[in-house]
């Protein structure tokens, strides 16, 4: 039979083949997608989980409750510190561990120094280093995602704020571990008979006002969601370690200093260190033990051994291509013994005292301890309020009142009942200070035009909402000024100084209460003296044009503090001048700068100290685009981290690490509570039910009135919002389901599969023949 | 035989079938596929008529809330809302419920969040190539009309739209705001299904 000839004895054979090979393509194109599917996962959404500080991660598929309970990366910091004179050069490493069984993207939330120019950045992934590239922070952001997804060892420094970067360490294998060093400058003062270097090691929960968004559009995934005062919150407030999980991320840490002088005291009033003096000039610093938990400021001071030696001036340099760049340090010396010569004047003190949960603890009783002692110092010629403010504020009196002895007996005991609790709304106090000091009623009698106004503002500053502070500040200072105590261990460096600045006073910090008296004693000497006010900085034949200096206003200078300026020299001659007004007296000093001493890193610390004038300027001005793009140019060309800028880090040369198809999971690592802070200060205060997905410390929770998201306006006109709408991602919560259906695939393969049978029927037409050719032997 | 062996070459060539009999057995088992494939939109199609029939039925015979005529006589899913974006026409039944064989109906609501047009954040996910293909045309500012099943009708305006690569990121629920979220994988044009990457419309409730 030809049928049979044409179906051939094992018939079978072609459609077992077939469906063998249908069933392998299957099996293959299901395996390939199931790797990718986020539905197998589970979803992590108990927000209790959350409160451990994102301890817990999603786990693999399947498994029990108790396999799903994995840990978060683990991290070591190794510190490194170079002091040169006026310069300190750091290299933080930080080691990351991956304990889990997942591949994972650890992200790392710390603080640096405010004023820290970061240049650069190692990945190490046994002994293969990948070095870090200057970019734009979006482009940045894209290089780093698209080398995460392709399975590719990355790593990102982001900066959140001048003292809070964001390090990503992505495709983290299981059990593995990568380190990842920064290195960055800052510049050091000597201010108050002393240099002191202040390393924040741990970020204190900010208190984020304003009202929640309902989506996080900064894309972070810290404890906090992101609200209209603090439109990236959810960046900037990592998640904290469980309470029974103890003290974590462990810091090691060698400052090696070349003073320039005789080294007389050293001492560190936070750390127990180990002091070696190898050299006269030269001393060598260790923190005791290895273990030391990242949970406050590292504070160290040294001054010269003989006052006289103390530097009276100092010219740095370095040349960078064809420029020069100059750091000058110069101490007026009218601060000293000319000003301590003039009249003390009169003055209208406002005291405003952070009284929040966060200040719970050792915090209050410092700043307690501090406002009694200058509530001591006021005399009669003065006047004085003292506010405290929490999540509202109230005051002893609404205007300053003369500081005679049953005032200040009122106010001593007012201050010593005072408790901590609630939320950080810094801004509405601070502006009924400022209302208070301006108040016209208070300016019309004789001589009140030489009084000082004066507001004295004690606080830890944790809030997260610092711009819009400086802001207020900036707009409302008028001739009043703004002096800040920093309070606690670990205070926001950035917030305390720039308020400072843009109030133009100065700034005190106190870590420890066995530095009360010593620090406030300095800011007393600060607040009783006149300042240098109007500095400039001029070169004789007009070639101030050609010098580009910053900061470009030079701040007034307080009792023991330093002129500092940041100059581009273009070729300017070494001359120059120093000029000034102290007590209504013209002061000039002239400057020669000839010589100097060659320093590695002022040209970062220029850039810096630029960027920091025009991320200044941007609060005060709405056309932010120039601005922007001249960040962008200054910290490009010096190749430095900036609100725009951002170092990658990405393995290209060998082959990616994650095996595709390997799911990665996102995991931040926990931080410490800051030492001295009440757990108990920072929960309850609230009376607001906390929304699920938001764990953390309910002290620093955005209030979040029923029904907000109606009055909720998003402007889709507003380019602003829409860049954050673009750049948002999710925080764990719902799992999504597999939204797609294989229809295309099967009806595609249906497809080729019938252009096949056709292809062979085409071929197969011309069979015949050769068949009937050869049927007489085939036909047996 | 020589195609055969080159396609089969693991098979002995006694083995082999001839050139006929490999194009009726493929050309049978391409119908057969494309039919299957072909099968999926023509049951979420199918499956929407049938429900929007009985959803009107129901609103017409005045039913008791949540009471609605069953669409076919089998179907065991409850009908939670009538869904549908303003400007781009057409409306779904969404089914409580995003299970693979909800969604080959529906859209499907996903279990333990708010039911749309109820107070809360609601999510609703469905396939991008049947019942949430208009999802490619949806922009901010859109109104998204929900019916829920006792008639009452509610719209939402669509606030964001976004990608988001499940890999690395998860959705965000907000059960203090009154939200709507459709969730559909992305891209649209993906030929195979299983991608990481998802579309993530949110809406914000306003009547």
């Amino acid at each position: 039979m030809p049928i049979a000839t044409v179906i051939g004895r094992r018939w079978w054979a072609f459609p077992l083949a077939l469906a063998v090979t249908l069933i392998l393509m299957t099996v293959m194109a299901t395996s390939s997608a199931r790797a990718d599917d986020p539905s197998a996962r589970p979803a992590v959404v108990a927000a209790a989980a959350m409160d451990l500080g994102g301890l817990f991660l999603p786990a693999g598929d399947g498994g029990d409750e108790e396999a799903r309970v994995q840990i978060a990366p683990m991290l070591g910091t190794d510190i490194k510190v170079q002091v040169s004179g006026l310069i300190a050069r750091y290299a933080v490493t930080h080691r990351f561990r991956n304990p889990t069984a997942r591949w994972t993207e650890a992200i790392y939330t710390y603080p640096l120094p405010p004023d820290s120019a970061v240049d650069r950045l190692k990945m190490i992934v046994g002994g293969r280093v990948t070095e870090g590239r200057i970019k734009e922070r979006a482009e940045a952001r894209r290089l780093y995602t698209a080398a995460k997804s392709a399975g590719r060892r990355a790593s990102l420094v982001e900066q959140q704020r001048p003292n809070i970067f964001t390090t990503a360490v992505a495709n983290l294998g299981p059990g593995e571990e990568v380190t990842v060093a920064i290195e960055f400058q800052e510049r050091l003062a000597f201010r108050d008979g002393q240099f002191t270097l202040r390393l924040p090691l741990v970020i204190g929960p900010r208190y984020i006002p304003g009202r929640a968004y309902p989506v996080n559009l900064a894309g972070g995934s810290g404890w906090a969601q992101d609200t209209n005062m603090v439109p990236d919150a959810s960046k900037i407030t990592p998640p904290l370690r469980a309470p029974d999980a103890g003290k974590g991320n462990p810091v090691t840490l060698r400052v090696a200093i070349v003073a320039g002088f005789d080294i007389g005291r050293i001492a560190s009033p936070g750390h127990e260190v180990t002091v070696t003096r190898p050299k006269a000039g030269q001393a060598v610093v260790r923190l005791n033990g290895d273990a030391v938990p990242a949970d406050r400021d590292f504070v160290l001071r040294w001054s010269p051994a003989q006052a006289e030696a103390a530097p009276q001036a100092g010219f740095f340099w370095e040349k960078a291509g064809d420029d020069t760049y100059g750091l000058l340090m110069l101490m007026p010396p009218v601060s000293g013994g000319a000003g301590l010569s003039l009249p003390r004047p009169a003055r209208d003190v406002t005291f405003v005292v952070d009284t929040s949960g966060s200040m719970q603890g050792t915090s209050l009783t410092q700043a307690k301890e501090a406002l009694v002692m200058a509530l001591d110092r006021l005399t009669l010629a003065d006047r004085f309020r003292v506010i405290r403010f929490a999540s509202g504020y109230s005051d002893l009196t609404p205007l300053p009142v003369a500081a005679d002895a049953a005032a200040v007996a009122r106010a001593n005991a007012y201050v010593r009942g005072l408790q901590a609790e609630g939320g950080t709304e810094i801004a509405n106090a601070v502006t009924a200070a400022l209302a208070g000091v301006h108040d016209p009623a208070e300016d019309t009698g004789q001589g009140e035009r030489t009084r000082l106004k004066q507001i004295v503002l004690i606080t830890d500053g944790v809030v997260g909402d610092e711009d819009r502070l400086l802001s207020l500040i900036n707009g409302r200072i008028g001739d009043a000024r703004l002096f800040t105590v920093g309070i606690g261990s670990a205070p926001n460096g950035f917030l305390m100084t720039r308020a400072a600045r843009a109030g133009r006073g100065t700034y005190t910090f106190i870590p420890s209460a066995d530095e009360t008296k010593e620090r406030m004693a300095e800011l007393f000497l600060k607040l009783e003296r006149p300042a240098l006010t109007d500095v400039a900085l001029t070169w004789p034949n007009g070639e101030i044009h050609t010098v580009e200096v910053w900061p470009r206003l030079l701040p007034d200078l307080y009792a023991g503090e330093p002129l500092v300026a940041l100059m581009k020299l273009n070729g300017a001659g070494p001359e120059m001048k120093v000029s000034g007004r102290l007590g209504g007296r013209f002061w000039e000093q002239s400057v020669t700068i000839t010589g100097g001493a060659p320093a590695p890193g002022v040209a970062g610390l220029w850039g810096r100290e630029k960027i920091r004038q025009l991320m200044a300027d941007m609060r005060r001005t709405e056309d932010r685009d120039a601005l922007r793009a001249e960040i962008v140019k200054t910290a490009l060309d010096i190749g430095l981290v900036s609100k725009f800028t951002s170092l990658v880090a990405v393995d290209l040369d060998s082959e990616p690490a994650r095996p595709a198809g390997a799911p990665l999971a996102a995991a931040q690592v926990p931080t410490n509570l800051p030492a001295g802070w009440d757990r108990s200060g920072l929960e309850g205060a609230s009376d607001t039910p906390v929304p699920s997905p938001m764990p953390g410390p309910q002290k620093t929770m955005a209030p979040a009135p029923a029904g907000h998201a109606a009055t909720l306006a998003f402007n889709r006109a507003d380019p602003a919002m829409r860049a954050h709408l673009a750049a948002v991602s999710g925080m764990p919560l719902a799992a999504a389901p597999q939204t797609a259906t294989p229809a295309h695939v099967y009806m595609g393969l249906g497809v080729m599969f019938l252009i096949a049978a056709l292809a062979i029927l085409a071929l197969g037409w011309r069979g015949p023949r050769r068949h009937r050719r050869r049927g007489p032997e085939g036909a047996d | 035989m020589r195609l055969a062996a080159r396609i089969f070459p693991f098979l002995p060539a006694s083995m082999a079938p001839s050139r006929p009999a490999a194009a009726v057995i493929l050309a049978a088992a391409g119908l057969g596929l494309f039919a299957w494939g072909a099968y999926i939109p023509a049951k979420a199609w199918a499956a929407q008529v049938l429900l929007e029939r009985a959803w009107d039925q129901s609103r017409a015979n005045r039913a008791p809330s949540g009471a609605l005529a069953r669409p076919w006589p089998w179907a065991d899913m409850t009908p939670v809302a009538r869904l549908g974006i303003e400007r781009l026409g057409g409306t779904n039944i969404v089914l409580s419920g995003a299970s693979g064989s909800t969604l080959a109906f529906a859209p499907g609501h996903v279990d333990g969040t708010a039911l749309p047009g109820q107070p809360g954040h609601s999510v609703v996910s469905a396939h991008r190539d049947t019942h949430f293909a208009y999802l490619k045309n949806a922009e901010i500012g859109d109104l998204i009309r929900v019916e829920q099943p006792s008639g009452a009708k509610s719209g939402y305006r669509i606030v964001e739209r976004r990608v988001i690569d499940m890999r690395s990121e998860q959705v965000m629920l907000h059960p203090e705001a009154n939200l709507l979220t459709l969730i559909t994988c992305f891209p649209f044009e993906d030929w195979t299904p299983g991608g990481p990457l998802r579309l993530i419309v949110t809406a914000e409730k306003r009547f």
